[in-house]
């Protein structure tokens, strides 16, 4: 295994990763090349649960991060975006300040929309009100913001990072086979590029003052695991969760079933960045020593892929 | 059962019903307790508390699993017959 700080430095140094500004990182070249490659192979992981593809949009209502208690749950990541005043007076003097920067920043509207924290909330929001027969199934993939403060790490913390998430929204049976699937389905897909992982109960991150009685049941009711890789010093990192919501979102955007019963949910979310950092781990930072990654013949090796 | 277990579990269902049981709802010693919505994450913390209370000592997060609290006979049966060690 290698130290994730040396693959990074290693990346760095070859100018085919680099930090923009805290968090926020892009790439080029073989790196690009191959995390388009680990973007196709999970793509395929989804593609082999549903045909079903959704592209969300970049931004999210606050209205609708309301609605799926998010303000509650984490409001310490929340990002917003932003935008400038339409005054002329004020957009006269940004357009002629000596730091135009600086004073652009003082002049931002108050955010009229949040940047996405997240997939499925996007998802729940357009079956709002719907009534769905046993269970429907999507995937999408995004760009999504989680403000960590100072716990930036290029490809393991971003502030801005790709997620891919398959989200199941039906039955209450339903929801947790299909949790279950996307287990057995990502630790074969990490077992198939030669990222040895684990997978464990976890919980999140809920923003206190209920943080510890979510967490808590979230662990007591085995509601959420994730799949982990080991670096060579013992850190853990999760590179996928498996989370089973219940009726929670059903009953919050007033998700039914036929029955008239609140819908269960249950979404599996990849990171994207870390699948990467995973591989680059794995096999380290020279693209020769990098194993093929071909979708087609990875999906052979995943259980109902094929 | 010894008499202190049932103790326990006497004044355990007479509290769930008196607090958190919804109208037409009985809670009894063999009801699953996360089934139906009665334990949502704040009454999880009551009941932890409760718990906690009753038997003179605090349950390390490590404890708190769904197969030591899966009916208020097995919440019995693990911190008060099974052992004084809570933090095993």
């Amino acid at each position: 295994m290698w130290p994730p700080e040396e693959v990074v430095s290693e990346l760095c140094l070859r100018g085919d990763l680099w930090q923009a500004a805290p968090g926020l990182v892009g790439m080029r070249g073989r790196l690009f090349d191959l995390a388009r490659d680990v973007e196709m192979a999970i793509a395929a992981v989804a593609r082999a649960e549903t045909g079903d593809e959704w592209r969300v949009p970049s931004g999210i209502a606050f209205d609708t991060l309301e609605t799926a208690q998010y303000f509650a749950s984490f409001p310490q990541w929340l990002t917003a975006a932003s935008h400038l005043s339409g005054d002329e007076a004020l957009l006269e003097q940004v357009a002629t300040s000596a730091s135009p920067g600086a004073s652009a920043r003082r002049c931002m509207s108050p955010a009229s929309a949040a940047l996405s924290p997240a997939v499925c909330y996007h998802i729940y929001a357009a079956l709002a009100g719907c009534s769905i027969h046993e269970r429907k199934l999507m995937t999408a993939e995004a760009t999504c913001w989680r403000h960590e403060g100072d716990r930036f790490a290029p490809l393991a913390r971003g502030w801005a990072f790709q997620m891919r998430e398959i989200v199941f929204v039906g039955t209450t049976r339903g929801a947790e086979e299909f949790r279950q699937r996307g287990m057995v389905s990502a630790s074969a897909l990490a077992a198939s590029l030669g990222i040895e992982t684990a997978t464990s109960e976890a919980t999140d991150p809920f923003f206190a003052p209920t943080a510890r009685g979510r967490s808590l049941l979230q662990r007591l009711k085995a509601l959420k695991h994730e799949l982990t890789i080991e670096h060579y010093d013992g850190r853990q990192l999760a590179i996928a969760s498996f989370n089973n919501h219940e009726s929670f979102f059903g009953e919050a955007f007033g998700i039914s079933l036929l029955d008239g019963s609140p819908a269960y949910s249950a979404c599996v979310a990849y990171g994207l960045d870390r699948w990467l950092l995973a591989f680059l781990v794995t096999h380290g930072p020279d693209a020769a020593a990098w194993p093929a990654i071909d979708a087609a013949s990875l999906m052979e090796l995943i259980p109902g892929g094929h | 059962m010894s008499p202190r277990s049932e103790d326990f579990e006497a004044g355990m269902v007479a509290w769930l019903n008196a607090h958190f049981a919804s109208e037409g709802v009985v809670v009894g010693a063999e009801t699953l307790l996360f089934d139906g919505g009665l334990i949502n994450s704040i009454r999880v913390l009551e009941l932890i508390a409760w718990t906690e209370d009753a038997i003179g000592m605090e349950i390390p997060d490590s404890r708190i699993r769904m197969d030591n609290f899966r009916t208020i006979r097995r919440i019995a049966q693990v911190f008060i017959e099974e052992g004084t060690d809570v933090a095993a």
